[in-house]
């Protein structure tokens, strides 16, 4: 269902956007710095060359669309980013063109995240349903994912960014694992923004291994069981590499009207959008829609507003 | 009177009529997929008081209890065999003490007012139980709500499930709780936690997933509300009130379900 999601912040600087089209060609996978390319059926969305990555300062910092109003920001926006297979699909292509431009669309939500003061963002790459999918796509989507932390560590690290990997790690091939730790170690001081990416995640997974966790600690005599809190399991929990674990608001596209096992324990009280494009459409539009509709919204945690 | 006789007799025969035209058109609706469990989040009954001007904290609530009557009338013509009610969650202890109390006295009318129905046979058969945390309730509550669980327990019909005092955050902790004590009396041998261990012991154990969530008053959120069980479900929202949730609106939720079904098939067959 979902497609592995590289996350690959470039500069963030939209005013670089020029007319360069992003190549679909398969002998472009190797590189996400698209020179020219030829635009395969004119209806391709056209997005900014990336060769050119500038550290971010306060200087170009954009500011908020009208209508937005910057202290009603979500502090955290989680993504489910659906809909890539379709979009290749209606597009005439194949499926791993669709999630070439669903890495495309991210970068762009990723940048305006930075620019906006959003300081969370987490976005569903991978969940453990997915594992059932043919290996062939299973193994382009994790190199994909691969390559693409590679080329753009350098990146992420001059735009301030911290990148932390959740989800069960043990199926990952041993090249993918090298290199999510070194990406993890070099970003982790990181401040502007911290991109949580779940590869091989559910939410049942994270409660579970959370369970088993505090089930050890109560055996080994560490805590009692009365002690198990609402709070515990929140540090227990794989979101516990960020202080803000609870997403103000979840967005999914592609028109889909459930949650599918993403982040189950953190969305209590998380107002939920769902928009009806599919990823790669999704772009800045879509995120000010989505966020437009989050400020307009009442929360009560449960409370009562008199 | 003669004419109040006539108009007796032109209710009842307008009602029949009403009751043919439903049957009806559930028997179409039932051509399709009927979602095995449906859990409805019955939000907006304060801001029904407000905007009819009714009088009392309690008013809004009560035109949510005719609704609820209604609703699992028509899921219990439909057929859905599993019918959920968010009735009062964990976290809206937080709300002013009057309304709290307000909410938990008619909740004991009402409990009292269905016992006596089961007792005299008028309850179709339903099947009602409570989950949740029932030590947050007052004795009296508490006791009522036992007693209709008894006396419904042999009922074959539709169960209903009231979530009272409930949330999924303190469901898994306390699953957690009972999975650790369960799991930890067994000595040297190492430890082995599984999935089901942790979903038998929570509160909805003994039901299905929800296959539908309807939510009204229009907010698109799950409240702590079976979070855990509902990561699969169709969430389907309305900008209905509670109180004014009717038969079109229930109707126009399964359509939506039955139109996904295919959808979710295929995606199913891939995943």
């Amino acid at each position: 269902m979902m497609s592995l999601r590289v996350p690959a912040p470039s500069s963030f600087n939209l005013q670089r956007f020029n007319e360069k089209r992003w190549r679909l060609g398969r002998d472009c996978f190797l590189s996400f710095s698209p020179s020219c390319v030829e635009n395969r059926t004119g209806l391709i969305a056209v997005r900014a060359a990336k060769s050119e990555m500038t550290a971010f300062t306060a200087a170009e910092e954009e500011t908020l669309p009208e209508g937005l109003q910057p202290e009603l920001m979500p502090k955290h926006v989680a993504v489910i980013m659906d809909g890539n297979g379709r979009w290749a699909k209606n597009q005439g292509l194949q499926p791993w063109d669709g999630h070439r431009a669903g890495v495309e669309a991210l970068r762009e939500i990723v940048e305006l995240c930075g620019k906006w003061g959003i300081q969370v963002l987490t976005v569903f790459a991978f969940s453990t349903d997915n594992w059932i999918r043919p290996k062939i796509e299973i193994d382009f989507l994790l190199s994909l994912f691969e390559r693409t932390l590679k080329s753009e560590l350098e990146t992420l690290a001059k735009n301030n960014v911290r990148i932390s990997i959740i989800g069960d790690s043990s199926k990952l091939p041993k090249s993918l694992l090298k290199v999510i730790n070194e990406v993890e170690e070099v970003t982790k001081n990181n401040t502007r923004l911290q991109l949580i990416v779940a590869v091989g995640y559910s939410g049942k997974y994270d409660v579970l291994q959370a369970c088993r966790g505090i089930a050890q600690r109560v055996k080994d005599g560490e805590i009692d069981v009365e002690e198990i809190d609402e709070e515990l399991i929140e540090q227990e929990l794989e979101t516990n590499v960020t202080v803000f674990p609870y997403p103000d608001l979840l967005i999914r596209t592609s028109g889909e009207l459930r949650v599918s096992n993403f982040l189950l324990w953190q969305l209590a009280y998380t107002e939920l959008f769902f928009a009806q494009e599919l990823w790669p459409d999704f772009g800045r539009n879509g995120f000010v829609e989505a966020l437009m509709s989050f400020q307009q919204r009442q929360r009560r945690f449960g409370g009562r507003k008199s | 009177m003669n004419t109040r006789e006539e108009v007796g007799e032109f209710s009842k025969l307008f009602n029949g009529f009403m009751t043919l035209m439903r049957r009806f058109i559930f028997k179409v609706l039932c051509v399709g997929p009927i979602p095995n469990h449906i859990s409805f989040i019955m939000d907006g009954n304060r801001r029904f008081a407000k905007k009819h001007n009714l009088q009392g904290l309690d008013a809004g609530h009560r035109a949510g209890f005719v609704s609820v009557t209604y609703i699992l009338q028509y899921c219990q013509e439909i057929g859905v065999p599993y019918v959920t009610l968010y009735a009062f969650g964990h976290d809206n202890f937080k709300r002013e003490p009057e309304e709290v109390k307000c909410v938990m006295d008619l909740m004991l009318e009402k409990i009292e007012l269905t016992i006596d129905r089961a007792i005299s046979g008028n309850l179709n058969n339903l099947k009602v139980i409570f989950v949740g945390d029932l030590n947050m309730l007052n004795e009296r509550l508490k006791a009522a709500a036992q007693r209709l669980m008894e006396v419904t327990e042999e009922n074959r019909g539709l169960m209903v499930v009231v979530c009272v005092a409930y949330s999924t955050s303190h469901e898994i902790v306390q699953a957690i709780r009972e999975s650790c004590l369960r799991k930890c009396e067994g000595g040297d041998s190492p430890l082995v936690l599984e999935l089901s261990d942790v979903e038998e012991c929570m509160y909805t154990s003994i039901l299905p997933d929800p296959a539908l969530v309807i939510r009204t008053g229009g907010r698109d959120r799950l409240s702590n509300f079976m979070t855990w069980q509902t990561s699969s479900s169709l969430l389907h929202t309305t900008a209905a009130l509670w109180p004014e949730l009717g038969l079109w609106h229930l109707v126009w939720a399964i359509l939506n379900f039955q139109r996904m079904q295919n959808y979710l098939q295929k995606k199913q067959k891939l995943d």
